[in-house]
């Protein structure tokens, strides 16, 4: 396996699942009507260095035979693939963000008014957390079509 | 995809200068070794560079890896 792919792989698993956690507990959250924006400030935070630590180990170590892969640039096979995946990804999350405006200007008040609490603060958390799911499920897409082109190419 | 046609004689190559592998001629360009199979394989078209230093690796002019297959005319 080549190690552009995986290291696609250790993307996709490691932003599933720490990613997913995350963002499952700021579903829950705006389920229970009740966004903690600094315990969910703290999750980010954790979950950002979990990511980056997870992400440096396990490239390291899928680079243990052959140490010079590791932060090695792209071929120009790998260029291509990169370039076909982002052709799709960038545009989505592009489509996501106008989306994701186009809510907040057409339902904002009525969401924000879910959250008597903190109406103010809870709509700028879902908002950037909404911004924050776009970014990460279009990253995780363009991982996942780079695996599909290297397991095409066998 | 539909294969390019381009043939090529890398592997021939490769077996003629020592039993040359994938990775040591990917390392001397470059490339990975999984770039090299595929190019190897008919199912991926290095670019013009990689092309010539492919051909430099082995000594020989460049259509001597890389071969045109020419297509019969359509209708």
């Amino acid at each position: 396996m080549a190690f552009r792919e995986k290291t696609a792989w250790i993307a996709v698993v490691t932003t599933l699942v720490v990613w997913g956690y995350y963002f499952s507990e700021v579903w829950r959250g705006v389920g229970a009507r009740a966004l903690d924006g600094q315990a969910l400030w703290t999750l980010f935070l954790i979950c950002m260095g979990i990511t980056v630590v997870l992400l440096l180990g396990l490239n390291l170590f899928a680079s243990r035979r052959r140490l010079k892969d590791f932060g090695a640039g792209p071929d120009e096979l790998e260029k291509q693939l990169e370039g076909s995946a982002a052709r799709i990804a960038k545009p989505l999350f592009e489509w996501a963000v106008l989306g994701i405006s186009a809510a907040a200007l057409l339902w904002g008040r009525e969401f924000a008014a879910g959250f008597p609490a903190d109406p103010v603060g809870s709509f700028a958390i879902v908002m950037a957390n909404a911004l924050l799911l776009a970014a990460v499920a279009t990253n995780v897409l363009a991982e996942i079509i780079v695996i599909i082109r290297f397991r095409v190419l066998g | 995809m539909a294969a390019p046609p381009i043939s090529n004689t890398i592997r021939r190559l490769r077996f003629d200068h020592d039993e040359m592998t994938q990775q040591e001629l990917a390392d001397r360009i470059g490339m990975t070794r999984q770039t090299i199979a595929a190019i190897e394989q008919n199912k991926y078209s290095p670019s013009l560079e990689a092309a010539f230093r492919i051909a430099e690796v082995f000594g020989v002019p460049i259509g001597e890896v890389f071969q045109w297959k020419a297509q019969p005319p359509k209708g």
